[in-house]
């Protein structure tokens, strides 16, 4: 008895759906991808940190940015009078996904304040003369050590504006990786006196290459 | 058919878009830049300035290392005395960076030289004037103000007793300019070398009435000028004195010479010469003396001669005072000729009267005290102890910050009466510089005698 219910039940059903046309034919084919991914590019993106401050090459879209709260060269706030310098130390960062394989530094033209030749007596070139001296130095890691101080990427004191074109390190840069240089500007002990009272400015543009 | 086509298409795309992102062939990602265009450094300055004494003494460090300031910093009166001025940072280098000094090199008495005989200069006291306008336009000349000043000499000489030596002249000549109306005296020896009486003889002075008086011994006798002289201009005054042996007796002769003419004539018979043996003193006698109402001089002198080696020139003519260098050959047989031209910055290192070798210096305490920042260079030590050319360092002010100081003096207890007015000639300087030393530095000195301190 059970049984003839149960037919019963299963035949109203096909008779249901043959009504309403639902299995009236076998016409779509339906197939469900559950795994359609995409992947962007690795990149390389440098952070630069001094004390609190901190830049990002990433907070631009180009991935070129313009960093103006760490100042290398130590500032103003403490004249340099002769025999004293004043040392800046600045880390960078691989924050990318991407290692890089150099780490590049173009300087710009340093100029100063009073202009060359102006005032009395006539303010000598601070940029060229070397009685200002900047010395820079890298090494890896997040602490500056001379110990492994890198030699290409390096320069020994000498006047700003002798700089060359660029300064580059060729090698490995692992992505999270840092690099700590150091800078160190100093008036010379034997500076003239008619340095005094120069202030002198220069652009440097750091450039991480994968 | 269309839906098959176009799902298996779709599915080729996705599987190309995920070949590609996960190999980097389409990692178009640029090189990371960052560019730093603030960096700057700069080179400190040292500007400083000083007031004091409503004076204003600056320097610019690019410009100059040092500079001679005029007036002076530390007390011009009497000790005790105290005065206060300020330093002014107003260059950039920092506070940290910098090194204050101060420092005397040494510390004598200011003379009055004698260009006839070097041992014998004058000592001039209280507020003596050096280089004023002299008979020939130059600067030969001293002033005194009659408030106390005088000048002496520091050796003790004998004078010649014209009576002993018969057929001697001797003489005594000055210039002098004033428009006093009170009188005052010129020039006298006397026993003491300080502003006290004693054995005073040739005394030249001035009466009230601008007169000339000349007391050519301690018993009064007198050689006057019944010509008056205070009318501000300069003149000379010559005394010769002279004997004579007369068959009556021995005769002394007196003349007064003013501008080369005798203006009057004293001595004669039985007058006599007082053989004095003392210091010469230039603006001061006393009043016993004179009997004028002050015992100082106002005006101007130039120029004492004295000729006590009995072959005293005769007046000087007009063409032999018409200049320097005609007096000059006038004075030349001079044994004792005091110019009066000096500066005020030449000194006397002893010995002296009274005190003998021990220095004046001594006996003047000095106090230099600085404030904002505090510092003390010198508290309550002798001036001979602190002008030693050592650096008496104390904290250098800050820039924009004016440094406040005060310089002050007292009486040593060994203070001997002897040495009160004595001008002290410890020239000051003040020196700020950079640490570590280099030639940045800025001097201010006060070389002039109007930095004397007065003991």
């Amino acid at each position: 008895m059970p049984l003839v219910w149960l037919s019963c039940a299963v035949a109203a059903v096909l008779l249901s759906l043959g009504v309403t046309g639902t299995l009236a034919s076998w016409t779509q084919a339906v197939i469900t991808n559950d795994t359609n991914t995409v992947a962007t590019a690795q990149a390389v993106i440098l952070r630069e940190s001094s004390g609190a401050a901190s830049c990002l090459s990433s907070a631009a879209a180009s991935n070129s940015s313009t960093c103006s709260t760490i100042n290398k060269y130590g500032g103003t706030a403490t004249p340099l009078t002769p025999g004293t310098n004043q040392v800046t130390t600045v880390t960078f960062t691989d924050i990318g996904a991407a290692a890089a394989s150099s780490f590049v530094l173009i300087p710009g033209a340093c100029s100063q304040s009073p202009a060359v030749g102006s005032g009395t007596p006539a303010a000598p070139n601070l940029c060229t003369s070397g009685d200002l001296t900047v010395a820079i130095s890298c090494s890896p890691g997040t602490t500056y050590s001379s110990g492994s101080a890198w030699t290409d990427l390096a320069y020994a004191a000498a006047a700003p504006g002798a700089l060359p074109a660029s300064l580059t390190h060729t090698g490995a840069w692992a992505a999270g990786g840092s690099v700590t240089c150091q800078f160190t500007v100093a008036l010379i002990a034997g500076a003239a006196v008619s340095d005094q009272g120069i202030t002198l400015s220069q652009p440097l543009t750091w450039t991480l290459k994968q | 058919m269309n839906v098959r086509f176009a799902m298996a298409a779709g599915a080729v795309v996705l599987a190309l878009v995920a070949w590609t992102g996960t190999t980097g062939t389409y990692a178009g990602f640029p090189d990371a830049a960052l560019g730093n265009p603030t960096n700057t450094a700069a080179s400190g300055a040292l500007t400083l300035r000083a007031d004091y004494q409503s004076t204003t003494c600056a320097l610019v460090g690019s410009q100059a290392t040092s500079t001679t300031c005029t007036g002076s910093i530390a007390p011009t009166t009497t000790a005790p005395a105290g005065v206060t001025s300020s330093i002014t940072n107003l260059g950039s280098a920092p506070a940290s960076r910098l090194t204050e000094s101060v420092t005397a090199p040494s510390c004598a008495p200011a003379q009055l030289a004698d260009a006839a005989s070097a041992a014998r200069p004058m000592l001039p006291r209280y507020n003596t004037g050096f280089r004023a306008a002299d008979p020939w336009g130059g600067t030969s000349a001293i002033t005194l103000s009659g408030g106390g000043d005088y000048a002496s000499t520091v050796v003790s000489q004998a004078q010649p007793n014209p009576l002993i030596s018969l057929g001697s002249t001797y003489g005594l000549g000055i210039w002098f300019k004033t428009s006093t109306t009170v009188g005052g005296p010129l020039f006298e020896i006397a026993t003491n070398a300080t502003a006290t009486s004693g054995g005073d003889d040739r005394v030249l002075y001035m009466r009230a009435n601008g007169t000339l008086a000349f007391v050519q011994n301690t018993s009064g006798a007198t050689t006057s000028s019944s010509k008056a002289y205070n009318d501000g201009a300069w003149h000379f005054a010559y005394v010769t004195m002279s004997a004579l042996n007369l068959v009556l007796g021995v005769t002394s002769s007196t003349t007064l010479y003013v501008d080369g003419v005798s203006a009057g004539t004293g001595g004669g018979l039985l007058v006599g010469y007082g053989a004095d043996t003392g210091y010469w003193h230039l603006g001061w006698a006393p009043t016993t003396v004179t009997g004028l109402s002050s015992a100082y001089f106002t005006g101007s002198l130039s120029e004492f001669v004295v000729f006590d080696n009995a072959g005293a020139p005769a007046a000087p003519s007009t063409a032999q005072r018409a200049s320097q260098a005609a007096f000059d050959t006038w004075a030349a047989s001079a044994t004792d000729r005091w110019p009066l031209g000096d500066s005020g910055t030449t000194t006397f290192a002893g010995p002296y009267p009274v005190i003998g070798a021990t220095s004046p210096c001594t006996m003047l305490d000095l106090t230099w005290m600085f404030a904002n920042p505090d510092g003390t260079a010198a508290s309550g030590i002798r001036l001979s102890a602190f002008a030693t050319g050592a650096a008496h360092t104390v904290t250098a002010p800050a820039p924009g910050v004016t440094q406040t100081m005060t310089i002050s003096t007292a009486r040593d207890p060994t203070y001997d009466a002897y040495v009160s007015g004595l001008h002290l000639y410890a020239p000051l300087s003040l020196t700020v510089g950079t640490s570590p030393a280099s030639a940045w530095m800025l001097t201010f000195s006060w070389p002039g005698a109007a930095a004397e301190f007065i003991a």
